[in-house]
């Protein structure tokens, strides 16, 4: 047993729509859906709107017209994001190793962790114990040697359940595996594979490392690495963050260019909060706009220096948007990301004035 | 047209108009210099749309004309021409040809029909005698105090195209004086001049393009200052040195409020001999890392210590010099570069020292040749220091 590594992936149950069920009673038992009240897509759906085939990322109104009567609520981010950071505390009691991939969904590594005296499936028990004691949340686990397959895992038994896949249980697991519950492969991969006749893992080993590479290149290999247990990524502290952004769309369409600049100096304060949070700064800057007709448009510019406060980015921002011409087209969405990024907390940061 | 011309004086007239010749123009027009030649008087013009510069110069056996002549290449030419004393210059009212004719060469391009050029209305606006006193727009600066303030500020100009207010200096007209004053917003420079002598606008403050400044900083005699308007809001900025005539656009934008930031109440005043300070740098920058260029600067009632020291490449330096301290001990960080270019763009006072003045570590520093000084103020915005 030592010698293989004990991850457990954490995976939190429709979380952002149990945390308003959580905070607000008269929505449980009920199907919600966060975000997408007037227009846009539904942030998250609960248990409840699932049922209707409800999903998060789906149009509103597609959402309504599959349950008639989901309520729409809106998001409240500071509880999702306390929430979330109770969940990974009691996650640093076990281990340092601890790869957050997203709010509500992250990897441990527990190899270290009293290794001859518990067992990866215990820990698991007692952190969704906790986590349902302490949070009042409910959160599923998937346990295994590699991170694909405990996140494969948790999935097995979600909403509220765990899974454990065992060193020698797993080949039989992954030849049973359809391949879309392969973390990565999406609807287009799932119909190239289909169509030449891959469904499940065991076809995935049929056809070998070589053909599979031949047929489906990157992604060809990245599966049978996955299949065969090669690709074996490590727990990473810390994920390296490539950029970090926030963006909004709005109610209505907004034409006004003065009104499209109080809306991005809003989500740069949003931003520049995250940015000193987290003492990160960036040299390239990029204003995404998207248009009424659903039409994306980004503008970047990379600066000499650093830049993480509200009026190095809204300087920046605001030549972004002026030059070389104001949108021509109402705008239904404004985004500001900053990439290009120093993440290195200890290194020095020329100051500026503050004009 | 025809004429002949000393080559010296040629070639200089031609390089004095060759700052508003663009390299590369979309306009093929533009990389020409206009002649205009009547009664053994040849005027020059160049423009690149935002400084337009026209100087005269006196030539003899001439017939009057007009023609475009290719910047460049013309003063290529005379640039290599080294020997010969006088030069011919003919020109084909037909075919636009020009002939260059020296004692031991000929030399042919082709130029352009003068009609072809821009019309320059600020130019024909400017024909407005400016010698005329009584106007109050205009005044006379000595040649050293133009360069002075060209000088001092030229230097801290942003090079952001995003941030226009930043890439000229501002002049603000009092009166009886003007500041310069320009920001990266990483470090500002103010400089000021004073004299009773002038007559200035009381309230008026242009930006004028770092180009411009450019060329104030070479200028070689007084300098006649003026200003061109349009609808009562001044749009060009001219000035006369000698026999040559600069018009330039101003930046018609806000300066940021650059009083606000420049500290009033710093309580620590720092004494240090600007040549061992600026040495010191020099040899403790080497050892610095090579993006933050950060070295630390640590003050003492009797000495300060400069130290760079670069984790990723293992090196390290450290400098002790003296200095005379007034208010709290500190230890700030700069990036080398501002601190040495501010430095070196201060003249001492007689005894060779310049005066710190700071508050905190993360706060703006500034720089003088003396203690209130109210000629020069540079200010600089420090690295903030991880402990």
């Amino acid at each position: 047993m030592n010698k293989f590594r004990r991850i457990i992936h954490i995976d939190m149950d429709a979380f952002f729509a149990s945390v308003e069920q959580r905070d607000n009673p008269s929505l449980r038992g009920k199907p919600i859906a966060v975000g997408g009240m007037h227009r846009g897509v539904v942030a998250a759906a609960s248990y409840e709107a699932r049922k209707f085939g409800v999903r998060s990322a789906m149009p509103s109104h597609q959402a309504l017209k599959l349950c008639p009567h989901l309520i729409f609520v809106n998001g409240h981010y500071n509880a999702y994001k306390e929430a979330s950071n109770k969940v990974m505390k009691i996650l640093r009691q076990y281990t340092e190793l601890i790869e957050q991939v997203s709010i509500d969904e992250a990897y441990i590594d527990i190899t270290d962790y009293k290794p001859n005296e518990v067992t990866a499936k215990e820990v698991a028990i007692e952190i969704r114990r906790k986590i349902k004691n302490e949070v009042n949340l409910t959160a599923s686990a998937g346990i295994s040697f590699t991170k694909f397959l405990a996140k494969v895992a948790s999935d097995c038994n979600k909403p509220d359940g765990y899974y454990v896949i065992h060193p020698n249980k797993a080949e039989q697991f992954v030849r049973q595996l359809a391949v879309e519950k392969i973390p990565g492969v999406g609807n287009v991969n799932k119909k190239k594979l289909n169509k030449a006749g891959i469904y499940k893992g065991e076809d995935i080993l049929k056809k070998g490392k070589i053909n599979m590479a031949l047929e489906f290149g990157k992604t060809g290999v990245y599966l049978y690495n996955q299949v065969t247990f090669t690709h074996d990524s490590p727990v990473v502290p810390k994920r390296l963050r490539k950029s970090v952004g926030k963006e909004r769309t709005f109610n209505e369409n907004i034409e006004d260019h003065n009104e499209m600049l109080d809306k991005l100096h809003a989500i740069i304060e949003k931003l520049a909060e995250l940015l000193e949070k987290k003492n990160i700064a960036g040299k390239t800057i990029t204003l995404k706009i998207k248009y009424h007709n659903f039409v994306v448009n980004t503008r970047s510019k990379t600066l000499d220096d650093y830049i993480s406060t509200t009026p190095e980015m809204y300087n920046a921002i605001y030549e972004l948007l002026r030059m070389p011409n104001y949108p021509e087209e109402p705008v239904r969405l404004l985004g500001v990301q900053l990439s290009n990024l120093n993440i290195n907390k200890n290194e020095s940061r020329q100051l500026l004035l503050d004009f | 047209m025809n004429f002949t011309v000393n080559l010296n004086e040629f070639q200089e007239a031609v390089n004095k108009t060759l700052p508003a010749i663009p390299p590369k123009s979309t306009l093929p027009v533009l990389e020409h210099l206009k002649f205009e030649l009547n009664d053994n008087l040849l005027e020059i013009i160049s423009t690149d749309q935002e400084i337009t510069i026209k100087t005269q110069l006196n030539v003899e056996n001439s017939t009057p004309g007009k023609i475009l002549v290719p910047g460049r290449k013309l003063n290529d030419i005379l640039k290599a021409l080294g020997k010969t004393e006088k030069i011919t210059f003919n020109s084909n009212t037909e075919n636009f040809e020009i002939d260059l004719i020296t004692d031991f060469g000929a030399y042919k391009m082709k130029g352009l029909n003068n009609d072809e050029y821009i019309e320059l209305p600020e130019l024909f606006e400017s024909n407005v005698d400016i010698s005329d006193s009584s106007v109050v727009d205009n005044a006379l600066l000595p040649k050293d105090d133009v360069i002075r303030l060209a000088d001092k500020t030229a230097f801290a100009v942003s090079s952001d195209d995003f941030r226009p207010a930043m890439t000229g200096v501002l002049f603000q007209f009092r009166g009886q004086f003007i500041n310069a004053v320009s920001t990266d917003s990483y470090r500002l420079v103010k400089s000021t001049y004073n004299s009773e002598e002038i007559n200035l606008p009381n309230e008026l403050d242009i930006i004028i393009p770092s180009r411009t400044m450019d060329i104030l900083k070479k200028a070689d005699d007084e300098v006649h200052f003026s200003f061109i308007k349009n609808n009562d809001k001044v749009t060009h900025i001219k000035f006369k040195v000698g026999s040559t005539i600069y018009i330039s656009r101003i930046i018609d934008e806000k300066f940021p409020p650059y009083e606000s930031v420049i500290p009033q109440s710093n309580n620590i005043f720092l004494k240090v001999n600007k040549n061992q300070l600026q040495s010191a740098i020099k040899r403790v920058a080497i050892f610095a890392n090579d993006i933050t260029k950060q070295i630390r600067v640590k003050i003492e009632p009797t000495q300060m210590t400069l130290t760079a020291q670069d984790i990723d490449s293992g090196t390290k330096a450290d400098e002790k010099i003296s200095c005379s301290l007034e208010g709290e001990p500190v230890e700030i960080g700069f990036n080398y570069k501002f601190l040495d270019e501010a430095i070196s763009h201060i003249n001492t006072s007689s005894d060779g020292e310049i005066v710190f003045s700071l508050s905190e570590s993360n706060k703006p520093a500034l720089l003088m040749p003396e203690k209130d000084s109210k000629e020069l103020l540079m200010l600089i915005m420090p690295v903030r220091l991880n402990n």
